[in-house]
């Protein structure tokens, strides 16, 4: 799906904040949507969580740095983080580039995925938060 | 909300933002990419928000000796210079660019958010003197092409047309029965030019120039020409300068000419010593933004930054710095206070880049 010039996933969940979730069995993969990803423009460092911290829904869990300004990364779950991106200590590009494939950051083992998920927002409802929020 | 003349034009293709008080293109594709665009080739940035005042009349000499510490006898006709206004507690009004057209016809180029200051202080000031005022701002259009590349190139779109040969040299140029003025200056540290042109009877003229450029140099927003300047160590109203700093805060005692009178002297001749110098800072890790605190090895506080932006020149965090003036030697070791941590940071004198691969300065490839 498209919203202006952003490219929204379908089968994902998303945030207010604009993260992405991808549920596969207990786990959920996270990223930011590519509307955050062109808003930030030019990210250079990005700061996540270590392995084995647990984290909640709505929680910060790092930060973006771009040229411009940082971002806090809100997570989409509550959970145990068991993957990092590491590529992105070397490529953070990569969100810029592929915010849904090879730019994702990190993964959790999810906790509370029921109760949570309901305060996520399908495609499209993200797309009428961004109509709403009157983005170009 | 203020709009410049080519706004649909940007709004098609950029990432807009406001900015004191107009909606301006941020970047077109990517700060890096403009920013480095302009540092190996060129780049074009419409800059018809800053505010240009026409200053004219038998005394307009005389009148800029008296607001402005430089000399503006000794400069030639047809050249350019930067300066400041000054109040008289000897505090920076605003700094500025004096285009020189002749002894009776100046332009003096303002920060789009002090226009109104500007005005008011000017107005003031000029009050025995022969001299007309006329803001111009919304009846130009104003554009800035930067880098290496940027003469060569202007000049082979616009048909090998009269360019200003050498650096704060300026010439004019009629294009569809237009006078365009065209000055051998910028804010990047780029050799370049800036581009005055007339659209008082519509923007033709303006948007044929912008098109014939941008085929050759690549669009900029303003977030590249933040980080540029930032890189060049220019300072920025609002951010290395505000109503309370002197020149020599900046280091700019050498605009200064004692030996004439001007508002402000008296003050700064009681004021010479500053608590503050600006310096340059480069990061080994993380960006330093304004605001953040500098504190020294012992962990006191000694400052905090003024502009702060990730270089993509030195891929590193650098920033112009407030501190206390011992502490603004180059090659001095501070610590930026970046969120919980602590970042050590060494004291540099901008410009942060290698001033013989870039910049105006830089070393000419021999072809």
């Amino acid at each position: 799906m498209k919203y202006k010039k952003y490219e929204i996933q379908e089968d994902l969940l998303y945030t207010k904040e604009h993260e992405w979730a991808k549920v596969s069995g207990h786990n959920a993969r996270i990223g930011i949507s590519d509307y955050a990803a062109k808003t930030l423009n030019d990210i250079v460092y990005v700061t996540l969580p270590k392995i084995g911290q647990t984290v909640k829904q709505f929680e910060v869990i790092g930060t973006i740095e771009s040229v411009k300004a940082v971002s806090e990364i809100y997570s989409p779950f509550s959970g145990k983080v068991i993957q990092l991106n590491q590529q992105l200590e070397s490529h953070p590009e990569l969100i810029n580039k592929s915010p849904y494939v090879e730019g994702w950051l990190l993964e959790v083992e999810l906790s509370s995925y029921e109760q949570e998920k309901k305060n996520l927002l399908t495609a499209e409802e993200y797309i009428k938060h961004l109509e709403s929020t009157q983005i170009q | 909300m203020h709009q410049v003349p080519l706004h649909n034009l940007h709004e098609e293709k950029a990432v807009m933002t406001s900015f004191a008080g107009f909606e301006l293109p941020l970047f077109y594709t990517s700060i890096i990419e403009e920013h480095l665009a302009v540092r190996n080739s060129a780049g074009i940035f419409d800059v018809s928000h800053m505010g240009r005042i026409l200053l004219e009349g038998e005394d307009s000499l005389n009148f800029l000796e008296k607001i402005l510490p430089v000399s503006v006898t000794i400069k030639q006709d047809m050249k350019a210079f930067y300066s400041f206004m000054l109040n008289d507690k000897g505090f920076i009004i605003d700094d500025l660019i004096v285009l020189k057209l002749s002894k009776f016809k100046f332009i003096i180029v303002v920060n789009a958010a002090n226009k109104e200051k500007d005005l008011d202080h000017i107005n003031k000031c000029a009050n025995s003197y022969k001299i007309t005022i006329h803001d111009i701002t919304f009846q130009t259009c104003m554009f800035a092409v930067q880098g290496p590349k940027s003469i060569e190139l202007t000049s082979e779109v616009l048909r090998g047309t009269n360019m200003p040969e050498k650096r704060y040299e300026i010439t004019t140029l009629n294009l569809e029965s237009q006078e365009i003025i065209i000055s051998r200056t910028g804010y990047t540290g780029e050799d370049g030019l800036e581009m005055i042109i007339p659209c008082k009877n519509g923007v033709q003229t303006a948007a044929m120039v912008w098109k014939e450029i941008s085929k050759v140099a690549k669009e900029c927003g303003l977030g590249s020409r933040d980080t540029l300047r930032i890189e060049a160590g220019l300072p920025l109203y609002g951010n290395e300068i505000d109503e309370k700093t002197t020149p020599f805060e900046l280091g700019l005692e050498r605009l200064i000419n004692w030996d004439k009178d001007f508002i402000g002297k008296e003050a700064l001749r009681r004021n010479l010593l500053p608590e503050k110098l600006v310096c340059g800072l480069v990061l080994e890790k993380d960006i330093p933004r304004a605001g953040f605190e500098v504190r020294d090895q012992q962990g006191s506080s000694v400052g905090f930054i003024t502009s702060g932006t990730y270089s993509p020149i030195l891929k590193k965090g650098i920033a112009l710095a407030k501190v206390k003036n011992n502490y603004a030697q180059p090659g001095g070791m501070l610590f930026v206070q970046v969120r919980n941590s602590s970042r050590p940071s060494y004291v540099v004198k901008p410009p942060f880049y290698d001033t013989s691969k870039y910049g105006y300065k830089r070393v000419k490839q021999q072809i």
